[in-house]
């Protein structure tokens, strides 16, 4: 017979053989992140000192504090810039999202429409941005609309070709089941290949989100629209003419933080769309 | 001169083979599944199927046994209307009365593999059929819950198809080839891939719901016994073309189990068919 608190004590004992293996997972997690934290401090301490130890002029290298302490006056210009950036880079990105889509299924709808059309979005993705974005500014003006369409050029290749990709890789036996079940054009798309094309999707969104920072920033530095509309490529153009040094690693690094930040964001999105279903985003138990 | 003489005879042969075969079955039932001359012929020139005449009759359970290469999973999927045919006639009576334009062609199918969305779950997989016919939602999911219990997986009815086995995942397939109320459910050896324990237990099971149901089954396998063991009646087919070489009834009453697999009539009739592969 077990008594009542001889199992509560064995509820206790298993919840904390649970915790306990928990905690190990999470020291272990924490493990994995030691070393590249150890490698970024030695860096860190090698740069600050780089001025004493190797006789790097600082007006060349600004030392991490400076660099820190760049960001730290300038916060709220940077941060207005960064809003700016981030604005155009989402509108840009959802853009070649929505665009990238269509055209994607448009393309697939026929080998014919697929290689009239796939020459030219080839196109979109080798022309060099610097090239194509003072064309642009001139036709569209300096402002939120040309460096948006920067933006997109820049970023939407990938979503249609990993949506194309997607779409044409449906399972055939699939497809027969919706043809026997007579469903019609618009059934066969939304319930059968935009689902099985979401993970190609996503996984362009991932390659294109950075894309679309980039882009905007480029267009940002072409267009030098000045003052507080200007953007982290204005903030640049600024820094990089002024020879202030420590504010343009400024820059660089907030534009780092934000291209990081989108793609997370991505990341999570396409985890949490794929976490029932697809083998990329599964914990496997084995 | 000779050679064309032989063909003649063999292809005689045949026909009074299948008009032998329609005798077995009761005059009084419907012939769903028609085919006269069906003839199979690829853009390559290679003939898949030819001459095959066969007529199915309502509630029977026939299978098709060959070789692989005699166009047994090529005719399963002309009857589906899947792929189209270079010669002969095809009727199907399986649609409800409304005719062409209807909505329902009154058939369903199970492929090889289990073919579900692994997006969905396996309830809404089986409810995709009533989805896509727009039967009202309370409704769909009632009727999918049914088939589901059918099978015996209504516990899982909120899993995916990736926590599932081969088993599982051939049962949700199955149920909801049911899901949409066919006549006609036509399998392309949906058990092939499975262990033999399995199969012995899905082929029990499906034969129950044909039973419980009075749908139709056109079963197309490469295994005589597993043939034997379920048909009213099984099509034996040999390759290059494909053609049918005799069509032999299995008069075993129903319900039919262990001591039917075990049986002298089981093993002679499993011969039989072999020998005519």
């Amino acid at each position: 017979m077990i008594t009542a608190v001889e199992e509560r004590q064995a509820g206790t004992e298993a919840y904390e053989a649970v915790k306990q293996v928990k905690m190990k997972m999470k020291r272990r997690k924490l493990k994995g992140y030691t070393p590249p934290v150890l490698l970024f401090l030695f860096i860190l301490v090698l740069w600050q000192s780089s001025n004493k130890l190797f006789g790097i002029e600082p007006y060349l290298l600004p030392a991490p504090t400076k660099i820190v302490q760049a960001i730290i006056d300038n916060f709220s210009s940077l941060m207005q810039a960064s809003y700016m950036t981030f604005i155009a880079s989402m509108g840009g990105f959802a853009l070649s999202i929505v665009v990238g889509v269509l055209v994607a299924i448009f393309m697939a709808q026929s080998k014919v429409v697929e290689r009239s059309i796939y020459p030219y979005a080839v196109v979109l993705q080798t022309v060099p941005v610097v090239s194509i974005a003072p064309i642009i500014i001139v036709w569209m003006g300096p402002g939120l609309n040309s460096i948006l369409l920067i933006s997109f050029i820049v970023s939407v290749f990938p979503i249609i070709t990993n949506t194309l990709t997607g779409l044409l890789s449906t399972e055939h036996n699939l497809v027969n089941l919706m043809s026997l079940y007579r469903a019609s054009w618009w059934q066969k798309l939304w319930r059968l290949r935009i689902p099985f094309a979401t993970p190609y999707i996503l996984t362009g969104m991932k390659i294109s989100s950075g894309a679309a920072v980039i882009g905007t920033i480029v267009g940002e530095y072409q267009a030098g629209i000045g003052g507080s509309d200007g953007g982290l490529g204005y903030v640049i153009t600024v820094a990089a003419t002024q020879l202030r040094m420590d504010y343009l690693f400024a820059a660089a690094i907030v534009s780092c933080v934000m291209g990081f930040m989108v793609f997370i964001l991505v990341n999570m999105i396409s985890n949490l769309v794929l976490r029932n279903w697809h083998e990329s985003s599964i914990e496997m138990e084995n | 001169m000779l050679q064309a003489k032989s063909k003649e005879i063999e292809e005689r042969d045949y026909k009074e083979k299948v008009i032998e075969g329609n005798e077995e079955n009761p005059a009084s039932a419907k012939t769903i599944v028609k085919l006269k001359g069906i003839r199979k012929q690829y853009n390559t020139g290679v003939l898949a199927i030819d001459h095959v005449s066969l007529d199915i009759q309502e509630g029977e359970f026939v299978s098709i046994v060959g070789p692989s290469g005699c166009g047994k999973s090529t005719l399963l999927r002309i009857i589906a209307g899947l792929g189209d045919y270079s010669a002969g006639s095809l009727e199907i009576a399986s649609g409800d009365a409304n005719g062409k334009g209807s909505k329902d062609s009154g058939l369903s199918y199970v492929f090889q593999d289990a073919t579900l969305m692994p997006w969905r779950t396996v309830i809404d997989n089986v409810i995709l059929p009533l989805a896509l016919r727009k039967v009202p939602k309370a409704e769909r999911e009632a009727a999918a819950m049914e088939k589901l219990k059918m099978v015996g997986l209504e516990k899982y009815a909120d899993s995916y198809p990736r926590q599932l086995s081969g088993g599982m995942k051939m049962r949700v397939s199955i149920a909801r080839a049911l899901a949409s109320g066919p006549k006609l459910l036509l399998m392309d050896e949906p058990f092939g891939a499975l262990d033999e324990m399995t199969r012995f237990r899905l082929n029990s099971e499906l034969l129950q719901i044909w039973q419980d149901t009075g749908i139709t089954v056109v079963f197309v396998t490469h295994n005589v016994q597993e043939a034997v063991f379920l048909s009213t009646k099984v099509v034996a087919m040999r390759a290059h073309p494909g053609r049918i070489r005799e069509i032999v009834p299995i008069e075993h009453a129903y319900p039919r189990g262990d001591e039917f697999r075990s049986s002298m009539a089981f093993t002679e009739l499993s011969a039989t068919i072999s020998s005519l592969l």
